[in-house]
């Protein structure tokens, strides 16, 4: 109670000190003209008047606030000091928290699932790959239910689209069908209504859906009143069941809707079509490699059993988690190590130039010393003189951070976007100053300590000082040069990427998503004329000019492959299977894709014509290696499925399906009215090459679709420049932050070199004046000067190329085309330091010849 | 205290409360006149002490303060005892006994 009264008037004296000292004043003018000639015992009035201040004030903080006001002044005296201090330190930590936050919501985090370090997937894919991930098929998922015994509640889903119509514009949405006990064994409760029910997935009795939380408040405006409504989705009518919580998303990138998984038993008896994904809980004493163990027991079994679909099945278990970061986990570690690197290096850095600081004010503190401060009390002064720094480094590397996490974004794994936010909240803001104090404790205490213990025992600038400075720039060196072989590695990979010629030209070319609503595909023919008339119209546009349709855009999506017989060869189950993409006749024109070999396809290879294909170079070499494919045939499936035959008319080149670091598919391309029946492959994506920027096409694109079919979906509108860069953006973020880590650090160590040897030359300046008097030239000495900065750089370039010959192996994984101890990296980064850092040295040595041998002399 | 030899260590703020309890509301320079003159002069206390002692107890809250006209028509600062003052003094009087009998006992020992 009295103490918050006390605090109240303390406040109000510091409002309001003019008025107290005014009445102090008046107060003592009474005394002394009472008092007469008792004056004499009043003592210095201006030491009465301080005491009295002194009893409002807060000796300790004002103290301090003496020395950050100190710091300050100091801070401005030499603003570069200053400058290079804080932006180092915000730079190392504004990164350090951005990476460090982003590694804790991606590695270490639980996900948002009851025991979710329990969920498992299983994968199915061929006996010969060591890492499987594809899909698995309704028949498999089937027995694995009935017969796994270290999985529990295995549920199946698959990725599904829909389109939502009724109140407002129609609009295409990400969708998943699930079995009935997929969200119990996931574990989440609905937020509103209730789940699927056991039977509702089956076929006719699976016209229920449930919402995500983000479609119902976007779509139905949060009402609960939604619940047992029906809604048109893909010309159906569904009744709402339930609502999921808020941003609740399984293994996929995608869940706005949420329908039965319900087959046909035609559909359920099959093997051969893979399309669903399988989950399941391990038991609490259940590795992965138990569930592993009995996944192979069993895949052997089904591929003696089921020879025709099975012969070459793997299947594969991996942890929900495992498969979620598996892309990304071993770039983040990297980001990690090359952060908390370039952290060191700043540190150290910090520590130096306060080192310095405390060196050069080495007169001015002994002066202190004398005049009575206390060693505790300096030591507190230069502490406070580093927590200015951090703090102001702190609030620095906010903006850093922020900016850092907007570049970080991408890493972020598909299936983790919806529930991973990347923002400054207040535990960033908290690992941030962790981070900054941890800075003031490492680079302030060892100089203050050291400073303050010089002070008392000898004069200030001894070898100590030296010894420890260049052991720190020596540490600088060798961890900058290992932070840039890295980031040279991880350019070269991006380099590598780009310079990848992905089979067509991606210039100047722009698609969009036109998934056809159901009842186009009842008429094949009017979906046929819907294609021409796109295509022709578009072509027809002043700025386009070539349009096409095609099952996907290059890269978008790595899957349809089917098997496929060939006339003249054996059938080899697993291997003979081939990427199948449905296109209109100019689609290759359009992308540019060569033709090498026959022709290309034409309108004339219609539904009433001979049944044509245009395979790529990969499909011509891997099934006729040595002979001309034109005239050959094949069909799709297994020699049993009886397929109509289909003719080989030429060969175009390949085209990078899977990705800029993979190798290209075996490819066929059927015209699509070749192929009436709906399924994954028919043409879904629009490409039109423009004459000038792509972009700028889209809305005559959009106006033209618009124009020919009002009611279609258009999605996914964009440049198939910017979909061939989101395939290197991992690549480019982390070539990126590395690079900018990295040529700080570069920076830094050069700076600690700068440092160190300026210091040298003003220290040395009366031996360097003996030096010249005796006869030794200018250029002696800057030699002089500079061997001792060249040692430094070559122990620590020795010691940091050893540490990344050892240490960029592990970074395997992330490189393309370029090996972990490629040469001309090791040398690059080499000469890069060797030239930075002869320039750091040169600076400085330069004044060592500009020494006049009498001033020097007299100096001191 | 150092700037105050006359008068014990820690008391001073005693004294002026103990003061402004016997007079009311007095102004700074009656209650160094008082002290000087209740104790037949042993008690001299500096201005250098008495001010900064008086703006203590104001930041305490133990006195109040506000200026009134002298006898003489003069303005001066009167300080008045306030309710948690006269707790204080309370408190302050009844710890200084205690020590102060424990002092005489030790310097006076009652012979047995």
């Amino acid at each position: 109670m009295g103490l918050l009264a006390e605090w109240r008037r303390r406040l109000d004296y510091w409002r309001n000190q003019d008025r107290y000292e005014r009445e102090l004043d008046e107060e003592m003018r009474f005394h002394l003209e009472s008092a007469g000639s008792g004056a004499k015992s009043f003592g210095n009035v201006t030491l009465l008047r301080e005491r009295s201040r002194d009893v409002w004030g807060w000796p300790l903080v004002e103290s301090i606030a003496v020395d950050v006001r100190y710091t300050l002044r100091g801070f401005r005296k030499s603003p570069l000091f200053a400058a290079i201090a804080i932006g180092t330190l915000a730079v190392a930590i504004g990164g350090g928290t951005a990476i460090v936050s982003l590694a804790e919501a991606i590695l270490f985090r639980p996900l948002p699932y009851r025991n979710a370090d329990e969920l498992t997937l299983i994968f199915e894919g061929t006996l010969s790959r060591d890492r499987v991930r594809g899909d698995t098929s309704p028949a498999t998922y089937r027995a694995l239910r009935n017969e796994m015994k270290s999985l529990r509640g295995l549920a199946v889903y698959q990725p599904n689209e829909m389109n939502l119509s009724g109140d407002g514009e129609p609009e295409r949405l990400d969708a998943v069908l699930a079995s009935a006990n997929f969200f119990d064994t996931v574990g989440v409760q609905p937020f509103l209504g209730r789940f699927f029910r056991e039977g509702e997935d089956e076929p006719g009795k699976d016209g229920v859906v449930i919402l995500s939380y983000e479609l119902w408040q976007r779509r139905f405006g949060g009402d609960t009143r939604i619940l047992n409504q029906t809604i048109h989705l893909s010309e159906a009518l569904y009744t709402v069941i339930g609502v999921l919580p808020p941003n609740f998303r399984y293994h996929l990138d995608r869940g706005e809707l949420w329908t039965p998984f319900a087959l046909s038993p035609e559909r359920w008896a099959s093997r051969g079509s893979r399309y669903v994904y399988v989950t399941g809980r391990r038991a609490p004493a259940v590795s992965v490699e138990a569930v592993q163990a009995e996944l192979d027991a069993l895949a052997a079994r089904y591929r003696k059993d089921y020879p025709r679909e099975c012969s070459v099945m793997k299947l594969q278990a991996v942890d929900l988690h495992d498969r979620l970061t598996e892309e990304s986990s071993t770039s983040l570690y990297f980001l990690l190590a090359a952060v908390f690197g370039l952290l060191l290096i700043a540190c150290s850095n910090v520590a130096s130039l306060l080192l310095t600081r405390a060196v050069a004010r080495g007169a001015e503190l002994s002066v202190r010393t004398a005049l009575g401060a206390s060693s505790g009390r300096l030591v507190r002064q230069l502490l406070t003189e580093s927590l200015v720094l951090a703090l102001t480094a702190g609030v620095a590397s906010l903006a850093v951070a922020a900016a850092v996490f907007r570049i970080l974004q991408p890493l972020v794994p598909p299936g983790m976007l919806a529930f991973t936010r990347l923002q400054l909240d207040w535990s960033v803001v908290a690992i941030q100053f962790a981070l900054a104090l941890f800075c003031t404790l490492a680079s302030g205490m060892m100089p203050s300590f050291r400073a303050a213990g010089s002070l008392t025992t000898r004069a200030i600038g001894g070898r100590h000082h030296e010894t420890m400075r260049s052991g720190l720039i020596a540490g600088e060196i060798a961890l900058a040069i290992l932070l840039l072989t890295g980031a040279a590695l991880l350019f070269r990979t991006f380099q590598n990427l780009n310079g990848v010629n992905p089979g067509f030209q991606p210039e100047h070319l722009i698609s969009a998503q036109t998934v056809l609503p159901r009842e186009f595909y009842r008429d094949p023919a009017k979906r046929t004329l819907f294609y021409t008339e796109v295509t022709e119209r578009l072509a027809a546009l002043p700025g386009i000019t070539g349009a096409a349709f095609t099952s996907a855009v290059p890269t978008i999506w790595k899957g349809g492959f089917s098997a496929y017989t060939a006339a003249d060869k054996p059938f080899q189950p697993g291997i003979s299977s081939a990427m199948m993409r449905q296109v209109t006749p100019e689609y290759f024109r359009t992308m540019k894709i060569p033709l090498l070999e026959g022709r290309l396809l034409t309108a004339d290879d219609n539904a009433r014509s001979e049944m044509v294909t245009v395979v790529n170079q990969s499909f011509a070499r891997q099934v006729w290696p040595g002979e001309s494919p034109l005239g050959k045939r094949i069909h799709r499936g297994d020699p049993q499925s009886g397929n109509p035959w289909i003719t080989v008319v030429g060969v175009v080149g390949d085209v990078y399906e899977l990705g800029l670091a993979s190798k290209p598919p075996v490819i066929t391309y059927l015209p699509e009215s070749q192929h009436p029946a709906a399924t994954f492959s028919s043409p879904n994506y629009l490409v039109a090459r423009t004459s000038g920027d792509p972009a700028a096409m889209a809305a005559a694109v959009r106006r033209i679709i618009h124009e020919v079919n009002p009611n279609q979906s258009v999605a996914k509108l964009k440049p198939v420049n910017e979909v061939l860069a989101s395939e290197s953006a991992q690549q480019r973020i982390q070539a990126t932050i590395t690079v900018a880590f990295a040529l700080t650090a570069l920076f830094l160590a050069c700076l600690g070199i700068y440092g160190v040897l300026s210091y040298a030359v003003a220290q040395r300046r009366q031996e360097f004046g003996v030096r010249l008097a005796l006869g030794a030239t200018p250029r002696q000495l800057v030699s002089l000067v500079m061997n001792s900065g060249v040692r430094l750089t070559l122990i620590g370039a020795v010691i940091g190329l050893t540490a990344a010959a050892g240490l960029t192996r592990f970074m395997e994984t992330l490189l393309f085309q370029v090996r972990p101890l490629e040469p001309a990296v090791f040398a690059g980064v080499t000469v890069i330091l060797a030239l930075t850092a002869m320039f750091a040295c040169w600076l400085p040595a330069r004044r060592a010849r500009k020494v006049e041998p009498a001033h020097a002399l007299r100096y001191d | 205290m150092a700037e105050a030899p006359n008068i014990p260590p820690g008391t001073l703020h005693m004294l002026i409360l103990k003061t402004l309890a016997r007079l009311g509301p007095m102004h700074g320079y009656g209650i160094a006149q008082f002290l000087q003159q209740t104790s037949e002069g042993v008690l001299e206390v500096e201005e250098g002490s008495l001010y900064p002692a008086l703006q203590r107890l104001l930041l305490k809250g133990w006195v109040a303060a506000d200026w009134r006209q002298t006898e003489n028509n003069r303005r001066a600062r009167y300080y008045t005892l306030t309710p948690d003052g006269k707790k204080a003094l309370k408190a302050e009087v009844s710890s200084f006994d205690k020590v102060n009998r424990a002092i005489s006992q030790i310097i006076h020992p009652v012979e047995a």
